[in-house]
């Protein structure tokens, strides 16, 4: 078992003041809370800091753990000492009301009692938990009803109390029209109830996939067509990928770089019917210019001299 | 939902829905408490402001604060993001 060392995951010294082990944790808990941090360890760094305060902060258990960091951790890991018992069972003195679980390096310190010893935490225990997972969708799958199978953990309490995790498939219908950050709720099929309680739920908070060609803005898309000076000016008649298939689109002459042209019906689901797409004209430049093609610039640089210039207008 | 569902479910007492609707929090639909309907959406957000309220013992004012602020910042990333990425497009096929 890995030795964990409180002080240095609050980031405090061994005799730091009850006040500094408080701040210490409250500084992690705002920063690592996960229904507030988007840090990819947030749950475990959170888990991991309320652990340590639970300890640090009840002047019994930081004594009882104080004299086991004396052992420390070896080459082999972290034993409990042959007939160590703890003088403190949980259940005594002030309670954090922390619903998760904590290390296994935890409990065989502290014994495993703390999720069931207040009332408040048990009446939450009976209900399963609530469980939130991500559902990374291409955006092609929001157009219309297709179905995903996710695989997640769920808590499970055995016997002893420990808590272990069960893999469980799930196959969903992907709501037509789903925005990227939304959630959506499956009844029941988060963590299982104890004593007939019903399970948690289960939510799914959707992850659209980044796409090669497009972006997307609200219910709208938008695809960057990289067109040549010449085109520009001249007009062309081009193919443009949509997210279904793809349309001819004409690109009017005279038209400026940046222009964004609107194909109706050919964007996202939203609540009222599709968006549209828009296609951006992204003006590039040849890859090489020979002497030849550079005679032709210079004489229509030739011809535009008296031409009123567009540079740094203030209109 | 109503209301005596979400007391149910989040085992929390009706003045402190009270109080999160009254923060503005979450928005029911319906004109008094008894009518109040409240969303899936609407469940997960006021589980999520009694955790945090909890863990990080903060008043509901407080929650209410945070709440938006990360919903802003939410926001803001999701669009840097975006912005973010039509840039690269520009640059990348600029550059070819």
């Amino acid at each position: 078992m890995e030795f964990k060392d409180y002080y240095k995951i609050l980031n405090v010294d061994a005799d730091a003041t009850d006040v500094a082990i408080k701040v210490a944790y409250r500084k992690l808990a705002r920063k690592f809370h996960p229904d507030v941090s988007d840090h990819k360890d947030a749950e475990e760094r959170f888990k991991e800091a309320t652990e340590a305060y639970e300890v640090l902060k009840n002047k019994e258990k930081r004594a009882e753990y104080d004299e086991l960091r004396q052992y420390g951790a070896s080459a082999d890991g972290f034993q409990v000492p042959p007939g160590w018992q703890n003088a403190n069972p949980f259940g005594r003195g002030e309670q954090h009301h922390y619903e998760g679980d904590f290390s296994d390096f935890f409990n065989s310190i502290f014994g495993n009692s703390h999720a069931h010893s207040n009332s408040k935490t048990q009446r939450n225990r009976q209900r399963g938990q609530d469980i939130e997972t991500d559902l990374p969708v291409f955006l092609e799958d929001t157009l219309g009803k297709e179905s995903k199978t996710i695989e997640y953990n769920i808590p499970r309490l055995r016997p002893d109390g420990q808590t272990e995790y069960q893999k469980k498939t799930l196959k969903v219908q992907i709501p037509g029209g789903v925005t990227d950050g939304a959630r959506v709720r499956l009844k029941n099929q988060g963590g299982q109830g104890l004593d007939n309680c019903p399970n948690g739920d289960l939510y799914l908070r959707i992850r659209l996939v980044p796409h090669p060609l497009f972006d997307v803005e609200g219910h709208n898309l938008v695809i960057s067509l990289p067109i040549l000076p010449w085109e520009c000016v001249l007009g062309i008649k081009v193919e443009v990928p949509t997210l279904t298939g793809k349309i001819q689109l004409t690109v009017p002459p005279n038209s400026a770089n940046g222009l964004r042209m609107r194909v109706a019906g050919h964007g996202l689901l939203g609540p009222n019917g599709r968006g549209d797409l828009f296609v951006q004209l992204n003006v590039v430049m040849p890859a090489s210019t020979d002497d030849k093609a550079k005679q032709h610039w210079q004489a229509l640089a030739d011809m535009s001299d008296g031409l009123p210039q567009p540079r740094w207008s203030t209109n | 939902m109503y209301i005596e569902e979400i007391r149910t479910l989040t085992n929390l007492p009706t003045e402190t829905l009270v109080e999160i609707v009254e923060l503005g929090i979450v928005e029911p639909d319906g004109q008094n408490l008894d009518s109040w309907t409240f969303s899936d959406i609407m469940l997960l957000r006021i589980i999520r402001a009694a955790r945090i309220s909890r863990d990080l013992e903060i008043n509901y004012a407080g929650v209410a604060l945070a709440l938006s602020l990360i919903d802003e910042l939410e926001l803001l990333k999701m669009e840097n993001k975006s912005l973010r990425r039509l840039i690269d497009r520009h640059m990348c096929s600029g550059s070819n």
